[in-house]
């Protein structure tokens, strides 16, 4: 996402962290994304949606599938949050507000002055609330500013199972969006296109999978920074061939990795799992700086949400039932559960819970999470406050101060 | 028929000084005095009166006087209280009519006015909750920078390169401080970056007022020479600063004070 | 010198209120959202009681929730920690409406697991099938309800409980009408009070009072052959087809909007009384306010007996009206611009509660709309907590002063 300046072969040896081949590919996976947005707007056929959107209904409509949310991490990574955010707070929209909100809302304002000039004009955009509730109220912003119509897929929050109504409460919302998808776009609901998508989709999504699987391994090939970097294709390709194309390559590296023993840091002492979305103004310092005392992060709670596939039966359905069940719209101890698992299955010795300010849905809970997962598995945890875009609201020495008394705790 | 007094007496009593003005008629200043609020804002507003009354030789029991700032309830004396929002208002169009927007920085407090051709606000916007903004933010660092909060300022404007401080929370800015001094940042451009925050909080609360020009500045900060020039910076103008700038409400509510019929 | 807001009289009148239920040993049961069924409480021998914010109780949510958790939220998880919630036979949360409210309920659940907790969660869409959804969770939270406590679902308790709300909107939609043509008529500190009362004791004795109220509200507008209009602009806001009726104002002092959510109403008129007479400005007056638990609750349209009672009941719910935990910025945006139109507001107060995303959001968007209209604006930033009272009240008087110089 960021362009990390590739450091010389020499200099690279003396570094506490692996750098990965894959990333140049990436780098021009993501830019011709970028680009295919530009000309995707240009048509009429550009979509906005939110990480935990749908998409292969709109990629079956032949529409191109924009991330504001991924946009905020570019902007964070560019260092601009505070700015961009800035510009949200002008029009007054409260500091208190989530940051990729905001500086997106920022960017629609003044995108002269954003990163890649803003994300391109899109002709609807799609949100679903199964990630958080503030996804509405922010598209709906961005709607009264650029005009574009909304559709909302309504996931109401799960506890437990999915029961029928439910079930069948979210299958019409996705009908509806079909519908919605027809009209906006003139384009006719084709089945086929919507299943080949699909296996594409989860072409890519099982290829992501393993490779997240892989940092079972003694040493993890992946640390966290890469994770999220890499994980930009599943994310904004998701039932495209491109995504498949990326993700083959990735994991064979990791695959690689593994083979040969390298790890994803030059010497792996303490593994630990990572909870939230992260710091982006700070990523590479962040996880690097911690990589040179040996940390790494073999599993986070965040990457793994893209690891579901669409099962098999009718294909509404199946998409209904993958997308209700995400992480984030099921309970507190579904989440707990979850970070239990992930720290039994990578062997992990500690856990840092990082407490988003921006993201209610995925933060509050943390305090009950740290003792109930140190009560059930026995690893020590911290919590550390901040935000992912909006550096104003991350204190770093406090932050760093916590991670090393963690990590006394353990050795 | 109803007269105007001779005279008027204005009381702001911030949170963090009090300030007291008596004006004649022609509004020319008769005494002023300026101490910090402390404990009690009745007494030092009590205090200030007490100083007027020495400075002027005259009875002030006669004369209308009107409270404002933050603790203008606790003023027993005064006629009247209005806050310090319309009295900055009218005290900076007594001393300059042209000015359109005010921007008023104080010890806990900083607002953005936007003032009419008679003077009176047309909008506003305060700070929110907590110290972010306001003069308390740059009083802790310079106390972290070990240096007193009147050359914080000055020794802004000797920076070369400011160093980044991107919170303007007090408490996550100051170990931020604390941070670049450990990284061996000189405490020119460290005190440069402290201002350059607050100038982008400061500025933001103005743009959502909607800056027009000319601008003023007032309260405390205005005498802050770093602060003036990061903020003129921001919001690309000249900063026009009234002779006495932590004066300007006291002067408006003794402004108005005199309007008062007897 | 820094209070946070306290209005101690709302709160211990609040206590008055609930003791003679305490007293009978009532089966009493709190609730949050303000789109809670009440009526299917009543059904199962249950008494609802909306569990107001208490800006007297010292925080007690730092080990458990973050700051950056709405305040409502934090205050009702303060008001628990520190014993204050008791005599509950069980509390209701709503899923689905934000984000800090969907956590709270987890997070209480955790920290005191011998509560007993309902959880309905509602839908954001107003469709076709969010009523079917709906009218499903709300049979299920009665099936529930039979289990998990043993009171079972009474038809006769049902129908009275349907006719009490519907009574007590029919009464107070009136008033409401009545205030923006006449605002002398009831002070706005008065109509919220009776509002507050019955939701926290909804029943014949706070429904008396308002009826009592609506009464002599109607004898007053009568003698000015004002009763046509008021029941004209009741139905019109009822149906939201008011935007072309002609209604005649008083010409008084400027006339004064609040908007907001969760937060209140009450405590919103003992700030603006305080700051009125701080200005020394009389003839300012609320005329309207849209929050959630004075007019989006009043204006909501009650069940029918007719019918399947959790599909009336899930009908009723999903016809709130300007309610931003649903879906629709367009719609009520557009409502917003009638109100502004047809009720000469001259000034427009907003409440945002501390952390609250459905409020927050719609913030610039009013702004915009009331620039647009000339109306002037002041933001409340409200905290029970971190909100220093004094500050606030200053807020409100430089408002009022301004505009009486704008004006």
């Amino acid at each position: 996402m960021s362009p990390e300046t590739s450091p010389a072969p020499s200099e690279e040896r003396e570094k506490a962290y692996r750098k990965l081949y894959t990333s140049k590919l990436l780098r021009e996976t993501m830019t011709l994304h970028i680009l295919s947005t530009k000309t995707a707007s240009q048509e009429g056929r550009l979509v906005w949606v939110t990480s935990g959107f749908p998409v292969e209904i709109p990629v079956a409509f032949n529409t191109v599938a924009a991330y504001p949310e991924q946009y905020g991490a570019i902007v964070g990574s560019e260092k601009c949050g505070p700015l961009l955010c800035g510009f949200a707070e002008e029009l007054g929209f409260s500091q208190e507000l989530c940051s990729y909100a905001r500086s997106s809302i920022g960017s629609v304002q003044q995108p002269e002055q954003s990163p890649l000039t803003g994300l391109p004009k899109p002709q609807a955009l799609l949100a679903c609330n199964n990630i958080c509730g503030t996804v509405l109220p922010w598209y709906e912003a961005v709607s009264e500013m650029t005009g574009a119509p909304v559709y909302l897929v309504d996931t109401p929050p799960l506890e437990g199972e999915q029961p029928p109504h439910h079930l069948a409460y979210v299958k019409s919302n996705l009908n509806g969006l079909i519908e919605f998808m027809s009209q906006t776009f003139n384009h006719e609901y084709d089945e086929k296109q919507l299943l080949q998508v699909a296996k594409l989709s989860n072409d890519a999504v099982n290829l992501w999978t393993k490779a997240l699987e892989a940092c079972k391994n003694k040493p993890s090939p992946l640390n966290c920074a890469d994770r999220f970097i890499s994980m930009a294709p599943i994310v904004s390709l998701r039932g495209t061939q491109q995504a498949i194309n990326f993700y083959e390559t990735f994991f064979a590296e990791v695959e690689e990795r593994v083979k040969q023993g390298i790890g994803a840091i030059r010497e792996e002492r303490v593994r630990l799992l990572w909870d939230n979305i992260p710091p982006w103004f700070t990523i590479y310092d962040f996880f690097n700086t911690l990589a040179k005392q040996g940390v790494v992060f073999p599993a986070d709670s965040y990457t793994h949400a893209w690891s579901a596939a669409i099962p098999r039966g009718e294909i509404i359905e199946s998409i209904a039932k993958v997308y209700s069940n995400v992480y984030l719209n099921k309970g507190l101890s579904a989440k707990i559960d979850k970070m239990c698992s992930l720290i039994k299955d990578y062997d992990l010795d500690g856990f840092v819970l990082f407490s988003v300010r921006s993201c209610k849905r995925y933060s509050i809970g943390q305090m009950v999470t740290k003792e109930e997962i140190t009560r059930r598995t026995g690893v020590p945890g911290v919590i550390i406050e901040g935000d992912m875009v909006d550096s104003q609201q991350y204190n770093e020495a406090q932050a760093k101060t916590r991670i090393e008394a963690l990590i006394e705790m353990i050795v | 028929m109803p007269s105007q007094p001779s005279h008027g007496i204005g009381i702001d009593i911030g949170s963090t000084t009090t300030k007291a003005i008596l004006i004649n008629t022609e509004g020319t200043i008769i005494a002023k005095f300026l101490i910090a609020t402390g404990a009690s804002a009745q007494k030092s507003a009590e205090r200030c009166l007490d100083e007027l009354k020495v400075q002027s030789q005259q009875d002030l029991s006669k004369i209308p006087a009107i409270s404002t700032g933050y603790g203008r309830r606790q003023a027993l004396n005064a006629t009247k209280s209005v806050t310090e929002i319309t009295c900055h208002s009218i005290g900076v169009h007594s001393q300059n009519p042209e000015i359109r927007t005010l921007i008023d920085v104080g010890g806990q407090d900083s607002k953005v006015i936007r003032i009419g051709s008679d003077g009176r606000p047309t909008d506003f916007e305060l700070n929110d909750k907590c110290s972010a903004g306001t003069g308390r933010f740059l009083e802790v660092m310079a106390q972290v920078l070990e240096t007193s909060i009147e050359d914080l300022g000055t020794l802004a404007l000797q920076a070369k390169v400011p160093s980044i401080i991107s919170s303007t929370c007090t408490v996550f800015a100051e170990s931020e401080v604390i941070g670049r001094i450990g990284a061996g940042d000189n405490p020119a451009n460290i005190a440069a970056g402290v201002h350059k925050a607050m100038a982008a909080k400061i500025a933001t609360l103005s743009h959502r007022v909607g800056v027009r020009k000319p601008i003023a500045i007032t309260g405390g900060v205005a005498l802050n020479p770093g602060f003036r020039f990061y903020l003129g910076k921001q919001l690309d103008a000249d900063l026009w600063v009234p002779e006495g700038p932590q004066y300007t409400g006291a002067l408006g509510a003794a402004i108005l004070a005199m309007n008062t019929r007897e | 010198m820094s209070d946070t807001l306290s209005y101690d009289t709302l709160v211990a009148e609040r206590h008055q209120y609930l003791q003679p239920l305490i007293a009978a040993e009532d089966h009493i049961i709190g609730y949050i959202y303000p789109h809670t069924p009440l009526e299917l409480f009543f059904a199962h021998q249950l008494i609802p009681t909306l569990l107001w914010a208490e800006p007297k109780i010292p925080g007690a949510y730092e080990a458990s929730l973050q700051t950056f958790c709405c305040a409502y939220s934090r205050n009702l998880f303060s008001q628990r920690a520190k014993n204050q919630l008791t005599n509950l036979t069980a509390i209701v949360f709503p899923g689905g409406t934000c984000d800090s409210l969907q956590n709270l309920g987890d997070v209480w659940q955790a920290r005191f697991p011998e509560d007993t907790l309902l959880r309905l969660t509602y839908p954001v869409a107003q469709d076709e099938a969010a009523l079917t959804y709906l009218t499903e969770e709300l049979q299920n939270l009665s099936n529930y309800i039979e289990v998990t406590l043993g009171h079972k679902f009474s038809v006769e308790k049902y129908n009275e409980a349907v006719a009490l709300i519907a009574e007590f909107r029919a009464a107070t939609q009136f008033i409401t009408a009545a205030r923006l043509i006449k605002p002398e008529c009831l002070s706005y500190t008065k109509y919220t009070k009776l509002i507050r009362q019955f939701l926290t004791v909804p029943g014949p004795q706070a429904l008396q009072l308002i009826e009592q109220t609506a009464i002599e509200v109607q004898s007053e507008l009568r003698q000015e052959q004002l009763i046509p209009s008021v029941e004209a602009l009741r139905y019109g806001l009822l149906q939201n087809t008011f935007d072309d009726l002609t209604i005649p104002l008083s010409k008084q002092g400027p006339r004064i909007m609040v908007i907001g959510g969760m937060i209140d109403p009450e405590g919103i008129a003992v700030l603006f009384e305080n700051a009125k007479t701080s200005a020394d400005i009389e003839s300012v007056e609320i005329v309207m306010d849209l929050l959630s638990f004075t007019y989006r609750t009043v204006f909501t349209s009650s069940p029918s007996l007719q019918g399947n009672p959790f599909q009336e009941l899930a009908q009723s719910i999903l016809s709130a009206p300007a309610e931003p935990t649903q879906e629709g910025l367009p719609n009520r945006l557009q409502f917003l611009r009638h109100v502004f139109d047809q009720f000469k507001i001259d000034g427009l107060i907003i409440c945002e509660q501390s952390f609250c995303d459905p409020d927050q959001f719609e913030v610039p968007d009013m702004l915009k709309l009331a620039e647009k209209k000339k109306i002037f604006t002041v933001r409340l930033p409200l905290d029970p907590e971190f909100s220093d009272q004094a500050r606030i009240e200053g807020r409100l008087q430089s408002f009022l002063e301004t505009l009486t110089a704008r004006r």
